[in-house]
Parts: C-alpha cells; sequence; structure tokens
C-alpha cells in the first residue's frame, strides 16, 4: 500500500513538473516538485526511507527529460540516500534538518546535472549556470519544501491511516 | 298609549341642518374638521395594518424562505454554468487566434508541408530547453525535423517515439543555428543560453549592423530551411579587440506561451558528418 501511494504521489508530482513547474521560474532556475514531494515522502513516520524511492523519482524525470537516464537516477538516488542518512542518525527530522535535506538534495542534483554538461562539452559558464539556476532553484525549493511536506503529510495519514492504527 | 311621530318643525329643522351641513362639505368649509377626526383615526389604521403585515410576514415566511433558497441555488448553478461557458469560449477564441497565426504562416510559405502537433511537457531541468509534442513516428514526424510557431523558427525535432516527439528549442543553450542578417546581408551563428536568451555570433567586424535588422535561418548547414524568421536584432556588441562581432535577439515566439507549433515534415536536414572527422554535425 505504501509502495502504491508513493509511486502515486510521484507520478502525480512528476506531471506537475513539467506541465506546471517549469512555468514558473526565478531567474532560470525552477522549483523541482518531484524532488520536494520525494523527500517529505521519505521522511514520514511509516515510509522507510530507502534508494527505491530515488529509482522511482530517477525514472519519472528520465521520461520527460532530455538528460540522459543515468544522470536523473544517479542525481535522486543521491537525493534518496541523503535522505536515508539523515532519517537513520538524526533522531527526529526538524525544519532545520528538513532545510538541509532540500538545500543538499538540489546541489546535488544541479551538480549532476552540471557535471554531465560538462562532459558533453555543452557551452555553458559554470558561475553563470550557479547563479541564475541554481541558486533560484535553491530558494524556490526551500520556499515550497514546507507547504508540500504539509500537503504529503495530510495526504499520507488519508491514504496509510491503518499501519498507525494496527 | 298613543305615540306621534317628529313633528313638521323637527323635520324641517333636521332637513335644513342636513342641507347645511351638505353645502358646508361642498364649500370645503367641513375640511379641517374632518381632518381632524381622520387623522388619528389612518394613524391608527397604518400601525394596526403593519404589525398585522409583520405578523403575517412572520408565519409564512418559512414557505417563502425555502422558495428562495431553492431559486437562489438555481440561480448560482446556472451562474457556475454560464461562467464554465465563458472560459470554454475564451479558450476557443484563444485556439483560433493561434490556428490563425499558424494558418497564416503556413500560407507564407506554401512549398512546405507541416504537420501541427501540440506541446504537452517541458523539460523538467531548469538547464535544458526542450519540450515534448503529441506527435511522433506514427504521423511522419523524424528526427531532425524543423518546428515552426507563430511565424517563427522554435527548434527542432530530436528525439522521436511513436506518438510524442522532443523539440530541442533554439533557446537551448547546445542550439545553433547559421543565420543570415537582413538587411544587412550578414552571416552569423545563432545561440540560445541557459536563461533562453538568444544571441548571435561569428558576425565579422567590418559588417554594419544595426539594430532592429531582421535574423532569418541561412539554410548554411542543411539543417534548417532557408528564410525562416527568427526575430530581430535589439543590441549590438562590438568590441576592437574582439575577432568578431555579437548581437542579441528578440525571437518573434515567445518561448514561454508554446501550445502548437507546427512541424515541417517534407524538409529533410542533410547529414554531414561523415563529411567531418570528429563526427561533429555544423548548424
Amino acid at each position: 500500500m505504501t509502495a502504491l501511494f508513493g509511486g502515486l504521489l510521484l507520478l502525480l508530482a512528476s506531471i506537475l513538473q513539467v506541465t506546471l513547474m517549469g512555468r514558473f521560474t526565478l531567474l532560470a532556475g525552477t522549483a523541482d516538485l518531484l524532488l520536494l514531494v520525494m523527500l517529505t515522502f521519505m521522511l514520514q513516520e511509516d515510509v522507510r526511507a530507502d534508494w527505491r524511492w530515488g529509482i522511482a523519482a530517477g525514472l519519472m524525470v528520465d521520461l520527460s527529460s532530455a538528460l540522459p537516464i543515468w544522470v536523473s537516477l544517479a542525481a535522486y538516488i543521491g537525493a534518496a540516500a541523503l535522505a536515508h542518512l539523515l532519517e537513520t542518525r538524526v533522531w527526529k527530522i526538524s525544519l532545520l534538518t528538513l532545510f538541509a535535506l532540500t538545500l543538499g538534495s538540489t546541489l546535488l542534483i544541479q551538480g549532476v546535472t552540471m557535471f554531465y554538461l560538462w562532459l558533453n562539452a555543452s557551452p555553458i559558464n559554470f558561475g553563470e549556470a550557479f547563479n541564475l539556476v541554481t541558486l533560484p532553484s535553491m530558494l524556490l525549493n526551500l520556499l515550497l519544501v514546507l507547504p508540500v511536506s504539509a500537503v504529503v503529510s495530510e495526504l499520507s495519514k488519508l491514504a496509510l491511516p491503518s499501519e498507525e492504527l494496527i | 298609549m298613543r305615540t306621534s311621530g317628529p313633528s313638521p318643525l323637527q323635520t324641517i329643522t333636521l332637513l335644513l341642518v342636513a342641507g347645511g351641513l351638505l353645502l358646508l362639505a361642498l364649500g370645503g368649509y367641513l375640511n379641517p374638521v374632518a381632518n381632524a377626526v381622520l387623522e388619528p383615526l389612518l394613524g391608527a389604521q397604518g400601525w394596526l395594518y403593519t404589525r398585522f403585515q409583520t405578523m403575517q410576514d412572520f408565519f409564512s415566511a418559512s414557505s417563502d424562505l425555502a422558495a428562495l433558497r431553492l431559486e437562489n441555488a438555481e440561480l448560482r448553478a446556472e451562474n457556475a454554468q454560464l461562467q464554465t461557458d465563458l472560459i470554454a469560449a475564451q479558450q476557443q477564441a484563444n485556439e483560433i487566434e493561434l490556428l490563425s497565426a499558424l494558418l497564416d504562416f503556413a500560407r507564407a510559405r506554401p512549398q512546405d508541408q507541416y504537420q501541427a502537433a501540440a506541446v504537452i511537457s517541458r523539460d523538467p531541468s531548469p538547464f535544458l530547453q526542450y519540450v515534448i509534442i503529441n506527435r511522433g513516428s506514427d504521423d511522419g514526424i523524424r528526427r531532425g525535423m524543423p518546428v515552426v510557431a507563430q511565424g517563427g523558427l522554435v527548434g527542432r525535432v530530436s528525439q522521436v517515439t511513436a506518438s510524442a516527439a522532443r523539440v530541442e528549442l533554439i533557446t537551448d543553450a547546445a542550439a545553433q543555428v547559421s543565420v543570415s542578417l537582413q538587411p544587412s546581408e550578414v552571416d552569423g551563428l545563432l545561440t540560445g543560453s541557459l536563461t533562453g536568451d538568444l544571441s548571435i555570433g561569428l558576425i565579422p567586424q567590418d559588417s554594419a549592423l544595426q539594430s532592429g535588422d531582421l535574423v532569418l535561418t541561412s539554410g548554411i548547414g542543411g539543417q534548417y530551411p532557408a528564410n525562416i524568421l527568427i526575430g530581430q536584432v535589439n543590441t549590438v556588441r562590438q568590441e576592437a579587440t574582439e575577432l568578431f562581432q555579437s548581437a542579441s535577439v528578440q525571437p518573434v515566439v515567445d518561448f514561454t506561451r508554446l501550445e502548437v507549433v507546427l512541424i515541417i515534415i517534407n524538409f529533410q536536414p542533410v547529414d554531414l558528418s561523415p563529411l567531418l572527422e570528429d563526427g561533429n554535425t555544423s548548424p
């Protein structure tokens, strides 16, 4: 049930990301709704945070992105690993932890993408990319992580109540 | 016991009094007296009528209120339906406007054959400027076909599946298009950027370039057909220490609002890779 609900949640976030979120930009940066949903869902009490969520999110990005599959998989598995690390090392997830995880994951995903573009000899100025894409994307993700976390938490309570009751 | 009726004197007196009163009333002399009598009477009447009406409203309100609520609900539903119809009509009007613009473009280039497609999603990575359209190889779409919209160049098909295709926009940082400037007749290389801005490089220093010059595809490199409008030169940057001039370009296509595009299906890009040692195709 958790896997099914998580999959549906990621699919919905993926659809919203490619149809809606790309229209709201800050400089050249956009919020990564799929990443935020994945992280906040993994940090729910009843959900085991492991790399499988990263694979699911990476595959969903690959469906709609021109990036090669290894880039999206590596980026989202890395983000899932960060969440897993945090969940196993930190007793209770606080707001500060959530913000730190969002920052780290955004930086990781954008770093992997920039590394691919560098390998591909894409004519990109990396300083400009950091200023115009990475920093605004981080800010947007930080602004969105709290409402996304609240929505995901409420939806999880609605969809997965039985495990608490049992 | 004998009772007697009114005497004739009494009858005459009464008739005289009645006739006098009638004459006084007809002459309007009795109006103040009538007003003085009627005014409190009318006041009392009004007070009583108002109270009675209030009580009647109070007792009959329950049925009226229910009817009003029902009518209100019906009106609200009708209003919501009308608003939905209005939005649908506005959307249809926008689509018609968009399709008219595309039709005008197709008429302006009768030598090309087009396939219309709707943009269904954008690349989730902010580093890449790609869109996905709802036409694929089943509709005759092939890799490399040019894509246009609203009278200008949009990009080219980079990947195709049976029912969808990915289009690399000319605003992508890796996109390059050989262009020709009119009326100065200068060739250059148009490139995109991370922010989606377009610029032209490789323009010789001695070329007379002006703001407002039209930017069209030159057809050099065989990747795009010639003479497709891209935009206008916005600002020219000329440094004495550099080999070439550069210019920023204002595109005619609004890339943030791409909804419907046309794919030129009778154009096949030239594959230059066998002619190049490193396998890179020139734009």
